[in-house]
C-alpha cells in the first residue's frame, strides 16, 4: 500500500555531498522526477554550489551552470534567450538558497518577474546561510538563534515574506513546498513546468546543521512546519487566485519549536507570540483565498 | 561578429557523475531491513500470526486468512469468543483510537468453518494423547499435523474437556463440536470413554505407543471447611453440569474466578437470586474484568473481602458463615439453597517416570486460560518432534516492535465497530449467545484497515521516497539500501510506518 506516489525516474546520482539528512537534496531528487531530463539548472553560490560535487563531478543527470552570487534569475534569462534563438526547448530553472532569493540575488529575481521571463525559479529556503556557517538571512524566522544573532540577541526581525512580494509581481505561477509532501511538490513543479512566465516556487527545506535537530527528524520538521500552521502550503495565481493545498492539523507550534536547537531559549511568551502571528497570518491567507471565490 | 569555438575562454566542465564517491564512508551507522515480531503476536500464548491474517482480511482473501490462523490455532472461534485477548492489551493501536479488536476478527475467522488439509509425509511414530480439553486437542492436531499417527484418549463421551464447561451463552457448544470435527479431519483416532488409570494404566499405553502425551489438566480445589460434603454443596464444574431447574432459589458462590462468575451467571439464567462472595478485592479477582461487570449488570450479587468458614444444614435450606476478611468478630451467615465453591484448581501428583512421556496443557504450565492450553499443546508438539527426529530448532525470536518504532503520523485516529450485544432483559431469560460479532463489511471495511501491521513491510514507498541520497532503490518488489551511497542519516528510519527499518554501528 503505496502513501505517496511519485515518478519512478532518477534524474540524480547518489554520491551527491549534501550533509546526511538533507532535504535540499531530496528537493532537488523530487524536483528533477518532475522536471525530467529537458532541463538547464542555474545554481548561483549556495549549499547546491557545494552538493552538486567537487569538479569534475557532478550528480545530477542535466546540464548545471555554477554561477556568481546574485546574477541566477539575469543568467536564466540569459539561457532562456539563448534557447528561443537556437528553438530549443528546456525547462529553464534557477535552484538556489534563500540567500540569493531573499537578499543579495533578490534584484535580478525582481527584474526578472517584471519582464515575466519564462523561468522557473526555486528557492531552497533553509532560512540563513547554513553553506558559510549559520548566518542570518532575511529568510531567518524571528527569535531564531544563528551565529550572528546569538542566544542573548536572538533576530529581532520577521521573516521577509517572498510570496506576498511575488504576488504583488503578479507573476502567472507562485507556490510553497516542502519535503514531508512530495506528492504536493511534484504536482506543483509539473503544473509550473506548463506554464509560461516565472514561476517562483517557495520550498522550506529544513537543515539538519544549522537548525540544530538529529538528521533522521528532516521529514518529521518538515511535516510538523506545514502541520502547526507556521509554513501553509498554497499557491498563488498572476498575484489574485489564492489556493490553500492542505488545511493544518493545527498541532500546537511548540511541537515545531521544539525540536529545534536554534529555537531552544525560547519562551513560553515566544511560543504565545509565534502562535498569535500564524494564526493571524492563516486568516489573512484564508481570506485572500476566499476572495475569488465569492 | 561571430567566435570560433577555440576563442572563447576556457570554462571548466565536469563530465563525470558522482557515483565514484563513496558518501557511504562518512556514516557511523546504517539503516537495515529487519522485520521485527508485532507486540500482538508476542503476547499470544498461541504464537498466531495476527498481523499477516488481519492484512489477508482487509484484502478480503478470507480462505487464506483462516488457513494461515488454523495453521498455528485450530480453535479460532473458541479463543475469539473466550480468550482474554492478550494481544489486545498490547496493540499499539490503543494510542490511536483504541485497540484493534482482534478477538472479534479471530471469531469471524473461526465462524467461516474453513477446514485446511493435512498434507504430512507420515513420519510412522504412533502417539498417544490423554485428555481431551483444549490442550489435548491442539496437541494431537499439531503432532498430526508433522505426520503422526495420534489416538487421543477420554474419560467422558464428550470430546473437548473444560471446553464443555463453559456455559452456552460465552461460548455455544456447536462451535466447540465443529471446530474439534475439524481436528478429527487431521487423521486421529478416538477411544472415548476410557480414563487413565480406571481403564488402561500408562505402562500397557508405553507398549503400544512411542510415546505418550498427559494433557489431564487440573483437578478442582477443595475448600478445607466443615460442611462441604452436604447436599446441594458443588464445586463449580458440578454445578455447571447440572441440568436440573433451580428457579426461585437463593445460590452462593464462593471464589472469583471464570468458574465463579459462569456459575453465577448460570444461576441466575436459571431463574435463582445469586450471591458472589470473594475473600479479595474486586481489582484481584482472577476473572475477566468485562464478564465480572456484565455479571453485576446482570443483577449478580458480589461481596469481597469475605471468607468463608463453615456451611451447616438446616431444615430446608443450608446457612453458610462467613467472615470479613483481617476480622476475626465479623462473623456473619447467609442462608441459602445451595453453595457452589469454585475457588479454583491444583495439580495432581502424577508418576510420571515413565519414559516417553510428556506433559501439555495446565497441569504443566498452570496458566489456566484457553489459549495458554492450545499454546501449549502446540509447543508440546514441537517439543516430541524435536525430541523425536532433533528438528525445529528454535530460532531466535526478532525483536519486538514498540511504540516509539512506529511513525504514527501517517496512521488516522480512527475507532473499532461497536459489536452488538443482546439486551439485558432479553439475555438473561435464556442460554444463546450474547454477542453477536461482526458483520463482512466491518470486518473489512473497519476493523482490518485499521491494523497497522506493526514489523511488517507494507511496500509503502516512504523509504524509497525521502532517501535524500538516492541510496535506496527497488528490485523485484524489495527495496535494495547502497551503502556505499547511504550517509546514514535515518530518515527513512523515523519515516518507515511500521517500524521495520533498525540502525546498527557500521563495521569499519
Amino acid at each position: 500500500m503505496k502513501i505517496f506516489t511519485i515518478p519512478e525516474e532518477e534524474n540524480m546520482n547518489p554520491g551527491h555531498v549534501a550533509c546526511p539528512g538533507c532535504a535540499s537534496a531530496l528537493s532537488m531528487r523530487l524536483a528533477l522526477k518532475a522536471l525530467g531530463r529537458e532541463t538547464i539548472l542555474t545554481v548561483p553560490a549556495c549549499c547546491w554550489s557545494v552538493i552538486d560535487g567537487p569538479f569534475p563531478y557532478s550528480s545530477v543527470k542535466v546540464p548545471l551552470s555554477h554561477i556568481a552570487f546574485g546574477t541566477a534569475a539575469a543568467f536564466a534569462s540569459g539561457i532562456r534567450a539563448a534557447l528561443e534563438i537556437k528553438r530549443k526547448k528546456a525547462n529553464v530553472v534557477v535552484w538556489c538558497g534563500d540567500g540569493e532569493a531573499f537578499d543579495i540575488g533578490f534584484q535580478t529575481l525582481s527584474g526578472a518577474a517584471e519582464r515575466n521571463e519564462d523561468i522557473i525559479f526555486v528557492c531552497y529556503d533553509n532560512e540563513g546561510y547554513m553553506n558559510t556557517g549559520v548566518q542570518r538571512s532575511s529568510a531567518t524566522p524571528i527569535k531564531a538563534w544563528t551565529t550572528t544573532t546569538p542566544k542573548k540577541y536572538p533576530k529581532q526581525e520577521l521573516k521577509k515574506d517572498l510570496m506576498e512580494i511575488f504576488a504583488a509581481h503578479k507573476i502567472p505561477y507562485a507556490a510553497t513546498a516542502t519535503v514531508a509532501f512530495p506528492e504536493d511538490m511534484i504536482k506543483k513543479f509539473s503544473k509550473a513546468k506548463e506554464i509560461r512566465g516565472l514561476k517562483l516556487i517557495h520550498i522550506l527545506s529544513p537543515c539538519p546543521s544549522g537548525w540544530k535537530f538529529p538528521e533522521n527528524l528532516t521529514i518529521k520538521i518538515s511535516r510538523l512546519a506545514v502541520e502547526t500552521g507556521i509554513f501553509p502550503l498554497y499557491e498563488i495565481e498572476y498575484g489574485e487566485k489564492y489556493t490553500i493545498n492542505h488545511t493544518p492539523k493545527w498541532l500546537p507550534v511548540e511541537d515545531y519549536l521544539k525540536k529545534q536547537g536554534r529555537f531552544a531559549h525560547l519562551t513560553k511568551k515566544d511560543y504565545q507570540e509565534k502562535k498569535e502571528y500564524v494564526e493571524k497570518k492563516w486568516l489573512e491567507l484564508k481570506e485572500k483565498s476566499n476572495r475569488l471565490k465569492n | 561578429m561571430k567566435f570560433r569555438a577555440s576563442e572563447l575562454p576556457l570554462t571548466p566542465l565536469s563530465l563525470k557523475d558522482t557515483i565514484s564517491i563513496r558518501t557511504g564512508d562518512w556514516k557511523y551507522v546504517e539503516p537495515f531491513y529487519e522485520e521485527k515480531l508485532s507486540p500482538c503476536i508476542s503476547a499470544c500464548p498461541v504464537g498466531t500470526d495476527v498481523t499477516s491474517c488481519i492484512a489477508l482480511l482487509a484484502k478480503e482473501e478470507f480462505q487464506e486468512a483462516a488457513k494461515l490462523w488454523k495453521e498455528s490455532n485450530p480453535f479460532p472461534g473458541v479463543c475469539g469468543r473466550v480468550c482474554p485477548r492478550f494481544c489486545e492489551r498490547e496493540c499499539l493501536r490503543q494510542h490511536l483510537g483504541g485497540s484493534i479488536t482482534i478477538h472479534l476478527l479471530e471469531r469471524f475467522i473461526g465462524d467461516l468453518n474453513v477446514d485446511i488439509q493435512n498434507k504430512s509425509q507420515k513420519t510412522g511414530k504412533k502417539m498417544a494423547v490423554i485428555g481431551s480439553g483444549p490442550a489435548g486437542l491442539s496437541c494431537a492436531y499439531h503432532l498430526s499435523r508433522k505426520g503422526y499417527k495420534v489416538t487421543l484418549f477420554e474419560k467422558e463421551k464428550l470430546l473437548g474437556g473444560l471446553l464443555r464447561a463453559i456455559p452456552s451463552y460465552r461460548l455455544p457448544p456447536q462451535i466447540v463440536d465443529k471446530e474439534i470435527e475439524g481436528i478429527l479431519k487431521q487423521g486421529i483416532d478416538i477411544e472415548i470413554n476410557k480414563e487413565s488409570g480406571k481403564d488402561f494404566s500408562l505402562e500397557e499405553l508405553k507398549q503400544q505407543f512411542d510415546a505418550i502425551c498427559i494433557a489431564t489438566g487440573l483437578k478442582e480445589r477443595k475448600l478445607n471447611i466443615r460442611g462441604t460434603e452436604l447436599f446441594n454443596v458443588w464445586s463449580g464444574r458440578e454445578f455447571l453440569k447440572l441440568n436440573n431447574d433451580i428457579q426461585n432459589k437463593k445460590i452462593t458462590v464462593i471464589g472469583g474466578g471464570d468458574t465463579a462468575i459462569d456459575a453465577a451467571r448460570v444461576a441466575l439464567r436459571k431463574g435463582s437470586e445469586v450471591f458472589v462472595f470473594y475473600r479479595r478485592r474486586r481489582e484481584d479477582m482472577p476473572a475477566n474484568p468485562y464478564e465480572v461487570e456484565e455479571a453485576i449488570e446482570e443483577g449478580v450479587n458480589i461481596k469481597y473481602l469475605s471468607e468463608p468458614l463453615r456451611i451447616e444444614k438446616c431444615s430446608s435450606f443450608l446457612r453458610l458463615f462467613l467472615k470479613k476478611k483481617a476480622d476475626e468478630n465479623s462473623e456473619f451467615f447467609i442462608d441459602t439453597d445451595g453453595v457452589v465453591m469454585a475457588v479454583g484448581e491444583e495439580r495432581e501428583m502424577l508418576n510420571n517416570e515413565i519414559k516417553d512421556t510428556f506433559l501439555c496443557g495446565d497441569i504443566l504450565t498452570q496458566k489456566g486460560t484457553v489459549s495458554h492450553a492450545i499454546g501449549s499443546g502446540k509447543e508440546t508438539a514441537s517439543l516430541i518432534h524435536k525430541y523425536f527426529f532433533g528438528e525445529e530448532t528454535s530460532i531466535t525470536l526478532p525483536a519486538v516492535v514498540e511504540s516509539e518504532d512506529l511513525n504514527l503520523d501517517y496512521f488516522k485516529e480512527e475507532y473499532p465497530p461497536e459489536e452488538k450485544k443482546r439486551d439485558m432483559s432479553q439475555r438473561i431469560k435464556d442460554f444463546d449467545e450474547i454477542y453477536q460479532g461482526l458483520t463482512r463489511e466491518e470486518v473489512i471495511i473497519k476493523e482490518a484497515t485499521r491494523c497497522f501491521g506493526c514489523g511488517k513491510c507494507s511496500g509503502c514507498d516512504n523509504c524509497y521516497v525521502f532517501c535524500p541520497d538516492a541510496a535506496i532503490f527497488k528490485q523485484d518488489g524489495k527495496y535494495i539500501i547502497d551503502y556505499d551511497h547511504c550517509k546514514g542519516c535515518g530518515i527513512c528510519m523515523e519515516e518507515c510506518p511500521r517500524g521495520v527499518i533498525s540502525m546498527r554501528r557500521t563495521e569499519k
